[in-house]
């Protein structure tokens, strides 16, 4: 699978994706959504909701939206006119209000009808209505209020039996909502978040949000479907910051280290050429104290120690001493992170060796293989006499990273090599395996005996890689050996054990090697076929007298051998 | 004044290096990368040119390769390198170089060597 890069302007268009997306699904599904509410008042500040149910003995929950300046107050939502109308006369008769209004919601906008009176005149919708309550604003601007206080009873509102099953439907249905809220408190929220739309959100965008809430607080479906599409959105929404945050902090901390760093190197440069005395060298590492920036002098410590030797090395380390990171490194190597104990160590090993000596016995068997390599290659460069002496007091494995390290180690730097023979009767696999590397590698003729002992190792990757040292060290004389051992071998050392006659092969194994031919699995019989034809011109010619009944795909083998391709 | 065109990437031993040789009263050219080396070896005339090996663009062996043999017959070359394998030295010198010193070096002997190099100026 190929790796998917998230550019910033990548998941901004991402983001604006979604929003459209989710716009388009919405917009179509707001349509024609038009509703029925009892206006109980309107004013225009907002009033107190629970005062005003309390005074007009109003039990419904009231709600409240914001329109044309006016905050109108309505019960229940009705999905025709007629329920509407049938909720509001008993409304009427059921609490203190004088009168009401029933209006047409569309999504948001609110549009008056004619009021309900009090002697349950009711007329039909009008549509100039709308400017009919801003203008019919009595009391206290509130059209609507009530006015037979008298009558009070605690009659529930009654619509239609098809409005009734809906209203029960969204009153005890709110899906999944319904399990951790009450209706009641749930219309509240409904009301809230509606109250904030009309206030806040500009006039375009209201109906389509209010939808948004009304669809999601009523609708489980729909519910998911924005709860999933805000996590999304807040998911991109986060990536997109934390994204920024980091390039932005990144670039700011590159500049700080190029900004001091250039300014470090100039100071330390003309210090080390006796341009500047002490005294003058410390005003010129300003700020010096900060923990950054003891931080990017000690990189800089660590590129002129990695560089250069002689007199500017003991520059450098007078530096480092008399500045005293040194304790910056070692508090490092006591944290409780390993990455910055490692670091602490390679710091103190450079700049610092007296010191780093102590602290890399110590972490030989750390359980830690990073910080166990580390202290590896560190105990590597200070003892150059006996790099691998912590061989001895290994307890954990040396890691095929270490050791890859170690070689290169040795190999760039060009460190003496020691004799490697001691170790190849170590406990520890990996360290008979890697002595035998290097044996191979560094030809140390002289381990030679102690090479041979190793095919009788009880681990096959020894052994694999005695055979391999045999072969890359030529050693003629083990032919005898090889061949007793060769029967007893897993398939893996038979095929090096026979890649080995190649180069170390003589005539007169031409036998062993025909036998191979004979019994052996293709693989074996390609490397026999291919020691014998490499081996001489002696061997090379006796194939021909190979009777091919015996060995029926000889001629197949021979042309493979030689194709120059493989 | 000797001319030395130093090309090395990395800006504090190209820094120490430029300073080390102007004290010893050289006339410092420096190049940040292969291909600025090349173009500065084309511009001005230069008594000697120390490489690193390890650079962006072109690296040190591919300077050398690049040279014009005329150039490389007149112009002593030495190369700077963290890889003191002998297959790099080897190489290095079978493209021409004079002289290979292994980072970590010592100034003072790289001022000692830079001197015979020029002394010894075909």
């Amino acid at each position: 699978m190929g790796n998917i890069r998230f550019t910033k302007v990548k998941l901004i268009l991402l983001h604006i994706a979604t929003l459209m997306l989710l716009w388009l699904f919405l917009s179509a599904n707001c349509q024609v959504k038009q509703k029925y509410v009892v206006q109980v008042a309107a004013s225009k500040a907002p009033m107190d909701i629970s005062q005003f149910s309390a005074v007009h003995d109003i039990l419904d929950s009231v709600n409240v939206v914001f329109s044309e300046n006016w905050y109108r107050y309505f019960i229940g939502t009705f999905d025709d006119y007629r329920s509407a109308q049938q909720f509001g006369a008993k409304l009427l008769a059921a609490t203190r209000l004088k009168n009401i209004y029933i209006h047409k919601i569309e999504i948001g906008n609110v549009e008056a009808q004619q009021p309900v009176s009090a002697e349950n005149k009711v007329a039909a919708p009008d549509s100039d209505s709308v400017r009919q309550v801003s203008v019919e604003t009595p009391e206290t601007e509130n059209p609507g209020l009530p006015q037979a206080e008298a009558e009070r009873a605690s009659v529930k509102p009654v619509p239609d039996t098809k409005t009734q099953s809906k209203n029960q439907t969204r009153n005890s249905g709110h899906g999944i909502l319904g399990l951790f809220f009450s209706p009641e408190r749930i219309e509240t929220i409904e009301s809230r978040l509606a109250n904030f739309m009309q206030m806040h959100l500009p006039a375009r965008l209201r109906p389509f949000m209010i939808f948004v809430v009304d669809k999601s607080l009523h609708d489980e479906v729909f519910l998911i479907f924005t709860a999933v599409i805000l996590f999304l959105i807040l998911n991109v929404t986060l990536v997109i910051i934390v994204l920024n945050v980091t390039i932005r902090t990144k670039k700011m901390k590159a500049k700080f280290t190029r900004v001091y760093g250039k300014m470090y190197e100039e100071a330390i440069l003309a210090y080390i050429f006796n341009s500047i005395d002490w005294d003058t060298f410390l005003i010129k590492l300003k700020r010096k104290n900060k923990k950054q920036n003891r931080k990017i002098l000690i990189s800089i410590l660590l590129n002129f120690k990695t560089n250069f030797k002689g007199e500017t090395e003991k520059s450098i380390s007078e530096i480092y001493i008399k500045l005293g990171l040194h304790n910056d490194s070692l508090r490092r190597t006591r944290s409780f992170y390993n990455h910055l104990k490692a670091r602490g160590i390679r710091e103190l090993i450079n700049l610092f060796p007296e010191k780093a000596k102590e602290l890399v016995d110590k972490l030989i068997n750390d359980p830690n293989d990073y910080l166990r390599s580390e202290a590896q290659i560190a105990y590597i460069r200070l003892n150059p006499g006996a790099p691998f002496n912590f061989f001895y007091a290994l307890e954990r494995p040396f890691t095929r990273w270490t050791q890859l390290s170690a070689f290169n180690l040795i190999r760039i730097h060009q460190l003496p090599v020691p004799s490697f023979a001691e170790f190849l009767n170590f406990r520890h696999t990996n360290i008979r395996n890697f002595s035998l590397r290097m044996i191979t590698y560094f030809q140390q003729l002289e381990n030679i005996s102690e090479v041979l002992k190793r095919v009788d190792d009880e681990n096959e990757g020894t052994r694999f890689l005695a055979y391999k040292a045999i072969n890359d060290l030529r050693i003629y004389d083990a032919r005898p050996l090889l061949k007793s051992k060769f029967p007893l071998e897993s398939d893996k050392n038979k095929t090096i054990i026979l890649k080995a006659f190649r180069n170390i092969g003589m005539p007169e194994d031409f036998d062993f090697l025909l036998e191979v031919l004979k019994t052996g699995n293709m693989t074996m019989k390609t490397e026999a076929c291919r020691s014998l034809y490499f081996m001489g011109a002696e061997t090379r010619e006796k194939i021909g007298e190979i009777d091919r009944k015996e060995v029926p795909e000889l001629d197949l083998l021979i042309a493979h051998v030689t194709d120059p391709r493989n | 004044m000797k001319k030395i065109l130093v090309a090395e990437d990395n800006r504090l031993i190209l820094e120490t290096l430029a300073q080390s040789l102007s004290r010893e009263g050289y006339d410092i050219i420096k190049a940040e990368d292969g291909r600025d080396c090349i173009a500065k070896l084309e511009t001005n005339q230069v008594d000697l040119l120390i490489t690193d090996l390890y650079m962006p663009n072109l690296n040190g062996l591919e300077v050398l390769s690049n040279l014009a043999g005329e150039k490389k017959k007149n112009i002593p070359i030495m190369v700077l390198s963290a890889a003191g394998a002998e297959e790099n030295v080897l190489k290095a010198f079978d493209l021409g170089a004079d002289d290979y010193m292994v980072k970590p070096f010592s100034l003072v002997e790289l001022n000692v060597r830079v001197k015979k190099l020029l002394s010894s100026k075909k």
